[in-house]
């Protein structure tokens, strides 16, 4: 070992350690909030029940309540409902010369008890009732909600995307002509972003009624809370070399952040964009739930009903469609950016 | 060439009364300094990293807001409109990545494009015919002008750098540190490039350096900068030894530091 000339500076250095007392203490006092919450939260209770399933999924008990809650509804899922069926009289202006393409009309005979009022005795007659049978007209139907709910989404991001990208400039600290604009703009994105679709949309249910135009609007706030906080914080967090070149040259706010700022961040809008389309389909089928249009209203409305095996379509649908979603837009992501 | 400004012969390229600039929390940047630089003369300001150099540059461009101090290009006070008057070359280039090296040139332009025009990036012609000389004059061909900058090397982006600076027909160049980040033989080409497009615009260059013998090859006239004053300032056969070791003198904190390490 070589000596290395020590000085009495240096051993006095105290470095800074990783972990200490205070660590643990910090660790101590959050397992104590922790157990308390659990608690609070039953997972006792959780727990048990979990197990009650896993004992008698494996037959060491009768039934568990897991079970029984689920079991019913996933066994009237399948088979999901593919065709539609509707007796005739149902249908107006059915015309039988004129049918739907691939459906045809089957005549069930049914036998109907009736009282009869002179003899006070349940006579049974044989009915003939006719149905319209489309044999994949409710998938098709289901298929043509998934289209709505994408058009929402499509709708809600495209119009947010309009509006942050000048909501950005204002929110993001260095090109925001003034404090208080400044202010305005980041509390008002916050206020966005800090109300979930859900919410708004029921609210906006009430002002513009049942349908897409309510939940084109909800996802439409959220989603610009969201991009014009992102696209901000790229605009600030650009680099500023090509934006002082650009000044230094005389150039205005608006051109810098257009020839030196925009395709800097492109690539990051380009993302975030892309993450709001994904996010947006993926919650346009939820807000329907509160009748904001889309598939979800109609997936209430079965669930209502206790139509599971059309709940059962629907679903499968909607899982079939978000995989092909991420599929497809991970790869333009890969592609773009 | 026809330049307006060329018709006051008498007014110097850049005059410089009293520039202080002093950061906040800070030591003083620049200490009353008094130059002037003459209409085509090539001038390096040599100095240590601190001494003020960028300080300086960035003051004549209003990057940085002096403290006090007047500052006149071609006799006329500097104002936003009189930046058009001056192009600048940046140490870390300025150019935005992603961009094409001829976009990136009629940027320099941005200043007198109509804002719609900035926004579809639609240059008018005659700029967009500008960009392509000067891109051609700094020794670029066709493919590199429609390339991203991002695909450029280090020389050739300072090439794009130059033919920017170029675009609005200066009469005075500012260079902060252009060849910082290239290697000497690029550096020199570089130098050598700057200082011959400028000649052939009669337009005056303020460049700062470190490089001693690159501001002895080229410079007209060099000013020694030092904790924010001037303390050279002549040709460069008269920066001899002594000028340079007071240019780069080592500061008090320096030697101190290395006696407590040893």
């Amino acid at each position: 070992m070589t000596d290395i000339p020590t000085s009495s500076a240096a051993q006095a250095w105290r470095l800074k350690q990783p972990y200490g007392w205070r660590t643990l203490l910090v660790l101590a006092a959050l397992f104590v909030f922790a157990a308390v919450s659990a608690e609070r939260m039953q997972f006792d209770r959780m727990l048990n029940q979990i197990g009650d399933f896993a004992f008698a999924s494996v037959g060491l008990k009768e039934d568990s309540q897991i079970g029984r809650g689920m079991g019913g509804v996933f066994q009237d899922m399948f088979p999901i409902a593919i065709a539609e069926r509707r007796p005739v009289e149902l249908i107006e202006h059915f015309d039988e010369t004129n049918l739907p393409l691939f459906s045809h009309v089957e005549t069930v005979r049914v036998d109907q008890s009736s009282l009869d009022p002179d003899t006070l005795q349940m006579n049974t007659i044989t009915v003939e009732k006719a149905y319209l049978v489309e044999p994949v007209g409710y998938l098709v139907y289901v298929l043509g909600k998934m289209v709505e709910t994408i058009e929402i989404a499509a709708w809600a991001s495209l119009i947010a995307i309009l509006f942050s990208l000048p909501l950005a400039w204002l929110c993001a600290g260095n090109y925001s002509p003034h404090p208080i604009v400044y202010g305005a703009a980041r509390s008002l994105v916050s206020f966005f972003r800090a109300v979930p679709e859900l919410i708004s949309a029921l609210f906006l249910v009430l002002a513009f009624g049942f349908g897409p135009i309510a939940g084109i609007l909800a996802l439409t706030l959220h989603s610009i809370g969201f991009l014009a906080k992102f696209y901000a914080e790229d605009i600030e967090s650009a680099d500023t070399g090509p934006q002082e070149a650009l000044k230094a040259a005389g150039a205005n706010d608006f051109t810098i952040l257009r020839l030196a700022v925009l395709p800097q961040v492109l690539p990051s809008y380009t993302g975030l964009s892309f993450y709001i389309l994904d996010r947006n389909i993926r919650m346009a089928t939820v807000i329907g739930l509160v009748g904001a249009g889309g598939i979800g209203q109609e997936l209430k409305g079965r669930f209502d009903m206790f139509q599971y095996d059309r709940v059962g379509t629907i679903l499968l649908v909607i899982f079939l469609t978000v995989m092909a979603l991420d599929l497809i837009s991970a790869r333009f992501r890969r592609d773009i950016v | 060439m026809t330049d307006p400004l060329a018709s006051a012969p008498a007014a110097p390229a850049l005059d410089l009364k009293g520039l202080t600039k002093s950061y906040r929390n800070g030591p003083t940047a620049l200490d009353h300094i008094s130059l002037t630089v003459d209409q085509g003369c090539f001038c390096v300001v040599l100095g240590s990293s601190g001494s003020g150099k960028s300080t300086l540059l960035k003051c004549i461009t209003g990057l940085v807001t002096p403290c006090s101090g007047e500052i006149r290009v071609n006799g006329t006070p500097m104002t936003r409109k009189t930046l058009r008057t001056i192009g600048m070359v940046h140490q870390d280039f300025g150019l935005t990545e992603r961009l094409t090296s001829a976009q990136n040139v009629m940027a320099g332009a941005a200043s007198i494009t109509p804002s719609w025009r900035i926004m579809l990036q639609a240059y008018p012609l005659p700029v967009q015919r500008k960009a392509c000389q000067l891109l051609a004059r700094v020794g670029l061909t066709e493919a590199h002008a429609n390339r991203r900058v991002k695909a450029l090397s280090g020389g050739q982006k300072q090439r794009v750098g130059i033919a920017r600076a170029l675009i609005t027909d200066p009469s005075l160049i500012l260079a902060d540190e252009p060849v910082a980040s290239l290697d000497p033989r690029t550096s020199a080409e570089i130098m050598q490039l700057l200082k011959d497009a400028a000649r052939e615009r009669n337009a005056a260059v303020l460049c700062s350096l470190h490089q001693i013998d690159l501001a002895r090859a080229f410079a007209d006239r060099i000013i020694g900068l030092q904790g924010g004053h001037i303390i050279f300032d002549g040709p460069p056969e008269e920066l001899d030894h002594a000028a340079l070791s007071t240019i780069f003198k080592a500061d008090e904190t320096g030697p101190r530091l290395k006696f407590a390490v040893a």
